[in-house]
């Protein structure tokens, strides 16, 4: 097992969102009969049980709702201390995502999504603050 | 035919092992050896032990089989749930249930634990769990670096905190009570003092939670026995009657280590009055009938999480009711008074257990809770148990 950061796994239900990082793009799944996009993934609408899900790609707007900082170094080659953020969207859904600001987050704060390529064949999206997006 | 009328269930036994960080024993010794105690101050023998419950089973901790084989016990009802120790509830739950229908009639709550040598299933390459669809039961996401349970658990706390206008270091109140606690347990492991200044000093793992924050993964047995009403009046020892239960909770607006609503994870961010059927079902008016309380005291948090969750304080004002020694012996409402998992071990909760026994037996010696008669385990993910003495 190696013991670096592992990749996310891509099971059906995730891969629409992962390729779409590769792309830039924020897919989300969202409820055709409720209208509400949701997260995690899944293969139903987790307020009317719908499997009429479809994705969109989110304005990937939001503000922070809490932050923490690893200190502990838990996978080899992690450059620690780093910052784990969630951002509630515009849109609804809350993600939990890698930190790409220079300064803390704070709760509160508007940021926006931008993406890093971590393999040829994987991309993570992760947060800063809106208004300094480095693609 | 409906189901029987339950019978009255107590508890009748425990028994508990030397705790260490590293023991260099094996779970099956460390389990075979709190049976033995539990079973003794029951005055039983494994020829009558026909129930065997669990919540953690390898590499972390023995499974049902190979205990009850072991062991030489005849079961005809056994459980063994996911290995985490959230699921203590449950597996004691379970055991109660077992006895008050009849399925069993002596049920033993056991779990041998070795943490050392398993720490990496806490976080890091092996936090296999983090790969589940949708990510860890404790919010992990390891591609992003989210890994082990204190990260989920410090990022319920710093929602908290930041919603409700504190420092996040006032929880320093919660691993200090629990260490005075545990210097009164001589089979406690950290007898070590630790006050503000200490915890200070210490450093965070997963800001804003430093080490004291964090359970003590341990080694160590324990072993709870259970069985009817009846019948415990004619053993060796004191029952301590179950008197009410609630189940673990689940759903959109759950997160582990954090009230329904906080606003960590898929919850939402709307806080709200809950039911709590297990204090009527035990008798009681409500929290205010509470001696004592035992909290899964896997993070510091949990503590002013299960207190607001129960309606021990307000919404918000969870983390100002910890403070000034009132959840320690002596004060208004003594928590985890064994040292809990922060300082007396992570045996997966079942240490609790054995503290409550005790307590309501009046055995608890310099940390006894002055006229303990009815205690309390409850959990942030919701699920209860009421424990009360004997009022025969």
């Amino acid at each position: 097992m190696p013991n670096t950061r592992p990749l996310p796994v891509r099971y059906p239900e995730d891969v629409e969102h992962l390729d779409g990082a590769l792309r830039g793009e924020l897919r989300l799944p969202r409820c055709r009969r409720c209208g509400q996009a949701f997260w995690p993934a899944g293969p139903v609408c987790p307020r009317d049980l719908s499997r009429d899900v479809d994705w969109y790609t989110d304005a990937g707007t939001g503000v922070v709702t809490s932050w923490v900082r690893f200190h502990r170094r838990y996978f080899a080659g992690d450059p620690v201390p780093y910052v784990v953020v969630q951002v509630k969207l515009d849109s609804g859904p809350r993600l939990t995502t890698s930190w790409a600001g220079d300064a803390d987050p704070a709760c509160g704060q508007r940021v926006a999504a931008r993406f890093r390529r971590v393999t040829e064949d994987a991309a993570l999206v992760e947060y800063g603050p809106d208004g300094q997006e480095r693609g | 035919m409906p189901l029987p009328p339950i019978r009255q269930v107590a508890i009748a036994g425990v028994g508990i092992t030397a705790l260490a960080r590293r023991s260099g024993r094996s779970p099956l010794d460390l389990a075979a050896e709190a049976l033995a105690t539990a079973l003794d101050d029951a005055g039983l023998v494994p020829s009558d032990v026909d129930g065997l419950f669990t919540n953690v089973g390898a590499p972390l901790a023995a499974d049902y089989d190979r205990m009850a084989e072991a062991f030489g016990l005849p079961v005809r009802a056994a459980l063994q749930t996911w290995t985490h120790g959230r699921f203590i509830g449950p597996a004691l739950q379970s055991a109660v249930l077992a006895v008050a229908t009849g399925m069993a009639e002596v049920a033993v709550c056991l779990a041998g634990v070795r943490f050392s040598g398993a720490e990496e299933m806490t976080g890091g390459p092996g936090d296999v769990e983090g790969a589940r669809q949708g990510g860890g039961s404790h919010g992990e996401l390891p591609h992003y670096g989210m890994t082990a349970p204190g990260g989920g658990a410090a990022m319920a706390w710093r929602r908290y905190c930041d919603r409700y206008g504190y420092d996040p270091e006032l929880i320093a109140a919660v691993p200090m009570a629990l260490r005075r606690h545990a210097r009164m347990n001589p089979n406690a492991q950290m007898a070590k003092p630790l006050e503000h200044a200490d915890y200070l000093a210490e450093p965070y793992v997963v800001e804003p939670l430093r080490r004291p924050d964090f359970a003590l993964l341990s080694d160590g047995g324990a072993a709870v026995v259970v069985t009817a009403l009846g019948r415990a009046r004619d053993l060796r020892t004191a029952p301590v009657v179950v008197a009410g239960m609630q189940g673990l909770h689940a759903g959109p607006d759950e997160f582990l280590f954090a009230p329904p609503g906080l606003g960590v994870f898929s919850q939402g961010d709307r806080r709200r009055v809950e039911r709590h059927p297990v204090y009527a079902m035990a008798g009681l008016a409500g929290p205010q009938d509470v001696d004592s309380l035992a909290v899964y005291d896997a993070f510091s948090p949990n503590v002013v999480f299960v207190a607001e969750r129960f309606g021990f304080a307000a919404e918000g004002e969870g983390l100002a009711w910890v403070q000034d020694g009132r959840i320690e012996v002596g004060g208004a409402l003594p928590v985890n008074t064994a040292g809990g998992l922060l300082s007396e071990a992570h045996l997966c909760g079942w240490g609790h257990v054995v503290e409550i026994a005790r307590q309501l037996r009046g055995e608890a010696g310099e940390r006894q809770v002055a006229g303990c008669a009815t205690v309390q385990w409850a959990t942030p993910f919701g699920d209860s148990v009421i424990f009360q003495a004997d009022r025969r």
